[in-house]
């Protein structure tokens, strides 16, 4: 455990890249240990607050602190206790495995007895042990990203800002990203962005951007049951020409086809009741062997946040 | 077949990318082909266009023999990447006139195919833009648009929605299904599992080997522990139906009270019996997550 209490306080964090808007005033309150996703289309401002956050750019606020310190200040001392890892693999390409190990540990001024532990244990968990020698630029995509992941954590950083780590990435390096990251939750308070809908779920808490606001948040859980949707799904052999029928429905919002079935979403303000529709798909002149309603998932969650009322 | 692989395999030294390969695609098939990083894919596909020559094996591509003839499959094909290989510092417009320069697409008919595309893939605000300041969906978007200018008869998408959002990627998955209703087939890679699931099949290599290469369906039945079906009737009522949801391939879950099923794939005609037995009683289905059946693919390593 480290000595300072991880935790973030923005009031109307703002910045601009000439013209551009990255961050439209964010207000965000962050305490005690959380995983937590930020997650919003591309654009939202999902890099650019996790920059600030880690004291990389100056940024105009009424209240920015991290970890205690004063993102208008002098930040050099909470970048010794920020793990970032940035969504371009960005470790020297030349330098072997263990030497990007060793040369982040020299950059944070970590004993060699503590390196040598802390090192090998990532190594082993990671599973680059066999790999220590070969040049990071020479790895696979996912050991790329377990590496950069490994580099982050060597420090045992209070905070920990993971740029889409897992983009790109197999499920089996994916799976143990982010065993890495739950077994670390508990020390370390971490703020990921990601595209995959199950990393999604699994976070604590998310912070839903767009337009470089926040714009929802809470835990999954939570959105989700915030969605005013009811989802369908109807099953069948042609789930294209059941989608398409079902957009004939007045009272259907969005009808796609995915796999076996065609996802159909109602507003809640517009549905007859489920039977009601139930009975509608059934009867679709596209032949629905099966329909049924279904819990609204993170997939129903994140389209209804892209295309909801703050857009 | 449009796509026919025989036996492909690259070596880099001591080194075996891709170890005899053997592949057969129909036309009009949207082809996952998958495995984790490093296992083999992008070698695969460089070697399907012509880029990279075999060290042994065969490749057929719509009637060309493509490692004798590589440069004559280059109009069969189009092909994006993670990167999209858009010229940076060019407009998005300007990247089109040059790449209609290189499959000798001009005037009226250049005018008429992109505009078409321009409204198909609503590009028509990024048309002025460089793609470097376009956000990546509606890059990877002009990125597939380009790809299919000279109407190409095979796509290749090497993760072609890698860090995109989810409602972009629901668009371009949309957009890649249209262009496969009209016939081209197409060869995608990804890492988001649940879009397996737009595929007509998917294959799965692992250290340059195929492992597997069936359905998404028939994926579900060898490597995973089936579909739950629970329906809302009383206990017992499933009775009369029983032997047509047995023959169907349903059984009944042992833990439960007589309302739950579990079927290995949910193929037509199990869809079709369970319409029959439930009669408009309320159905949940519990389908197996992709990602979980390519984790026990993969610690299952070889076929059953």
């Amino acid at each position: 455990m480290t000595d300072i209490a991880p935790a973030i306080r923005l009031r109307n964090l703002r910045k601009r890249f000439g013209t551009r808007v990255g961050l439209a005033g964010i207000d965000l309150d962050i305490t005690g240990a959380h995983l937590v996703g930020i997650v919003g289309p591309d654009g939202a401002g999902k890099t650019t607050l996790l920059r600030a956050l880690a004291g990389l750019l100056e940024v105009e606020a009424e209240v920015a602190t991290v970890l205690g310190y004063d993102l208008a200040g002098d930040v050099r001392a909470l970048k010794t206790q920020v793990g970032y890892v940035s969504q371009v693999f960005g470790l020297p390409r030349e330098l072997s495995v263990y030497e990007n190990l060793r040369f982040t540990a020299r950059l944070h001024q970590i004993e060699k007895a503590d390196f040598e532990r802390r090192a090998g244990a990532l190594l082993e968990r990671t599973g680059l042990a066999p790999f220590a020698n070969r040049p990071a630029g020479a790895l696979s995509g996912g050991m790329k990203q377990k590496l950069a992941v490994s580099c982050a954590l060597l420090s045992n950083p209070a905070l920990l800002l993971l740029d889409e780590p897992t983009a790109g990435v197999d499920v089996l390096a994916r799976d143990e990203i982010w065993g890495m990251l739950c077994e670390r939750g508990a020390d370390t308070l971490i703020l990921i962005s990601t595209s995959y809908l199950e990393e999604v779920g699994a976070c604590e808490r998310l912070l839903y951007l767009d337009g470089g606001r926040i714009v929802a948040q809470g835990t999954p859980e939570a959105l989700r049951a915030a969605v005013p949707l009811e989802l369908y799904r109807a099953w069948g052999d042609d789930p294209r020409a059941i989608a398409a029928a079902a957009r004939a429905l007045p009272y259907v919002g969005e009808a796609r086809a995915t796999g076996r079935y065609a996802r159909i979403e109602v507003p809640r303000a517009a549905t007859p009741g489920a039977a009601h529709v139930l009975h509608d798909l059934a009867a679709l002149p596209a032949a629905v062997l099966v329909a049924e309603q279904a819990p609204i998932d993170m997939e129903a969650t994140l389209l209804h946040l892209a295309r909801g009322p703050h857009a | 077949m449009i796509i026919s692989a025989r036996g492909l395999t690259k070596r880099f030294g001591d080194f075996v990318a891709v170890d005899d390969l053997t592949l057969g695609i129909e036309p009009g098939t949207i082809f996952a082909f998958l495995g984790a990083n490093g296992s083999g894919k992008s070698t695969t596909i460089r070697m399907l266009i012509g880029l990279l020559k075999p060290t042994a094996g065969q490749i057929e591509l719509d009637g060309v023999d493509v490692i004798r003839h590589p440069r004559a499959v280059r109009d069969r094909i189009g092909y994006m990447g993670q990167k999209v290989s858009l010229y940076q510092g060019l407009s998005l417009r300007e990247n089109v006139e040059f790449y209609a320069g290189l499959v000798s697409l001009s005037g009226a008919a250049l005018e008429q195919r992109w505009g078409a595309l321009r409204e198909r893939f609503e590009l028509g605000d990024a048309e002025a833009e460089r793609p470097e300041n376009l956000p990546a969906g509606i890059r990877q978007r002009a990125g597939l648009a380009v790809a299919t200018l000279h109407q190409p008869r095979v796509l290749f998408l090497d993760e072609p929605t890698a860090g995109v959002d989810v409602h972009n990627r629901a668009v371009f998955w949309d957009l890649i299904q249209e262009e496969a209703g009209t016939g081209v087939t197409v060869f995608v890679t990804t890492h988001f599992l649940e879009e397996v699931d737009y595929c007509d099949r998917a294959a799965f290599i692992d250290a340059g080997k195929l492992l597997v290469d069936a359905t998404p369906e028939e994926l579900r039945r060898r490597y995973s522990g089936g579909y739950r079906i629970r329906v809302g009737v009383a206990p017992g009522a499933l009775e009369p139906a029983a032997s047509a949801l047995r023959a169907a391939g349903y059984t009944w879950c042992a833990e439960a009270d007589g309302s739950e099923l579990t079927i290995e794939a949910l193929h037509p005609a199990a869809l079709a019996a369970l319409h029959s037995a439930t009669r408009g009683a309320p159905v949940s289905i519990d389908q197996p997550a992709m990602a979980d059946v390519f984790r026990r693919l993969v610690s299952a390593g070889a076929p059953p």
